[in-house]
């Protein structure tokens, strides 16, 4: 699908756009590439962006650990398995190992689940040990609250706009 | 800002909402009396519906629920996939040709309210076949239709969302408890008095009604609304189809334990939710044009 960044004012770019599904990754390359998800929910939008040369990849998980799931083979699914895997297929791509910026999303929380099914909250858990162990330079943590969001990665500036219900767009 | 209607002029108003799904109740009436009830009986009553009839016929023989013959009836496909795979399908297609009607409210994308009502759907049926407390099929139209009020109150109301949200915003409480205290009442008053309108059996009305709430509903049907209660929290965490008010429910945590609806139980079946949602968003999202009216 052909977008337009509503950013730009004078020129405007057209994208190439690719859905990343619930417990789906992608990765893509080149300045008209743009990375989507919907609706994130209590599950994490995590990106990965070589500025240099134009490499993207986006995660969208929705459980932070494989280990009572073995019979899901799935592994975008979880986020002890999709965010290694995320990492491996962006530098398969051409990303350089350290020269690369992460950003996370998404986790939010149902407002009156004082201690029940507080799964983003572990998600978010999960991924600040995770991003750790890989060495990841995580540079936004949008996360948390009470509100569901969308995501459009722009790899042309490595700009993530967040949208949420009924309110205005804004950019990290 | 416009004066705030009465319910009962919402509920008027809901009445030009395109195709109330009227069928449901029949259709789970015969359900629940399989051994009287014949091929021909489901195909008279789905027939009255051409639209509905095509749809049956297009996802029947889809690849998803089609076996190796092909059904050219709807009498053809309750032999062959079944009642409930047949029951499954109408009440999917109806949901969706009359839920993707939507009109603009609570932050809604295109079909949100659809994907949102089949991911509840799918999730209370699924714990309901864990707990074995009530029927799946039951829970899974319960799931379906438990939001109508929302609709209706969308349709008639949108111009005092700004009021709600404000509200909400100030004092910090559930959005329906922010639609009481701005209107006078919420999405559950008005998709009760519409349920009862529409003459729906007691259990789904009072679904309707009490589902943020259940520990007021009925000792009889409070498994059922329990279930509802849990599967639309799972269906809020994960995200489909939630609108502004999503992430501002109500949780009664300790009837969910009391009924067996843990934690555990909650990631044991997420998966196969969302699984299984992806799955029939695509199904029926192919085939609600010709399902429109």
């Amino acid at each position: 699908m052909s977008l337009v960044n509503p950013l730009a004012a004078s020129t405007t770019p057209e994208y190439k756009e690719t859905v990343v599904g619930v417990a789906d990754l992608q990765v893509v390359s080149g300045a008209s590439a743009l990375l989507t998800t919907y609706a994130l929910g209590s599950c994490l939008g995590i990106t990965l962006y070589d500025s240099h040369r134009k490499i993207g990849g986006m995660l969208h998980v929705m459980l932070p650990d494989s280990k009572p799931h073995s019979g899901q083979d799935r592994i975008a699914m979880f986020l002890d398995l999709g965010l290694p895997e995320l990492l491996a297929r962006t530098k398969q791509a051409g990303g350089r190992e350290g020269g690369m910026e992460c950003k996370v999303f998404g986790g939010a929380q149902v407002m009156s689940a004082d201690k029940f099914f507080r799964i983003g909250d572990r998600n978010a858990e999960a991924c600040r040990e995770w991003a750790a162990k890989l060495n990841l330079r995580v540079t936004v943590w949008e996360i948390g609250g009470h509100v569901n969001r969308t995501i459009k990665f722009y790899l042309d500036t490595g700009k993530v706009s967040v949208r949420t219900p009924s309110q205005p767009l804004f950019w990290r | 800002m416009n004066e705030i209607l009465p319910l009962q002029l919402v509920c008027e108003l809901a009445r030009s909402i395109p195709c109330a799904p009227w069928l449901l109740p029949k259709l789970m009436d015969l359900l629940s009396k399989p051994e009287q009830t014949e091929a021909k009986d489901i195909q008279a009553l789905i027939t009255k519906d051409p639209g509905l009839t095509t749809a049956v016929l297009r996802m029947a023989n889809s690849a998803y629920f089609s076996k190796s013959v092909r059904c050219e009836t709807v009498a053809d496909a309750v032999l062959r996939i079944g009642f409930r795979p047949v029951y499954r399908i109408a009440a999917s297609s109806i949901a969706s040709r009359w839920l993707v009607n939507q009109p603009s409210g609570y932050g809604w994308e295109p079909q949100d309210l659809y994907k949102h009502s089949l991911c509840v759907a799918i999730a209370s049926e699924a714990l309901a076949k864990e707990t074995g407390k009530v029927s799946t099929e039951l829970a899974y139209t319960a799931g379906l239709l438990h939001d109508v009020g929302k609709l209706a109150l969308a349709h008639a109301c949108a111009d005092q969302f700004e009021r709600v949200r404000q509200y909400q915003l100030e004092k910090n409480i559930s959005w329906r408890q922010a639609e009481h205290d701005t209107l006078g009442y919420d999405h559950t008053d008005v998709g009760g008095v519409l349920m009862e309108q529409w003459g729906y059996p007691t259990n789904l009305i009072q679904v309707g009604c009490f589902y943020p709430r259940p520990r007021l509903a009925g000792a009889e049907n409070r498994p059922l609304v329990t279930h509802i209660h849990a599967g639309k929290h799972l269906a809020t965490s994960l995200g489909f189809g939630v609108g502004e008010d999503g992430f501002h429910t109500e949780l009664d945590e300790a009837l969910l334990q009391e009924t067996g609806i843990t934690e555990e139980l909650l990631e044991k079946i997420l998966p196969a939710v969302i699984l299984n949602t992806e799955k029939q968003i695509g199904i029926v999202g192919s085939s609600t044009e010709s399902g429109k009216n």
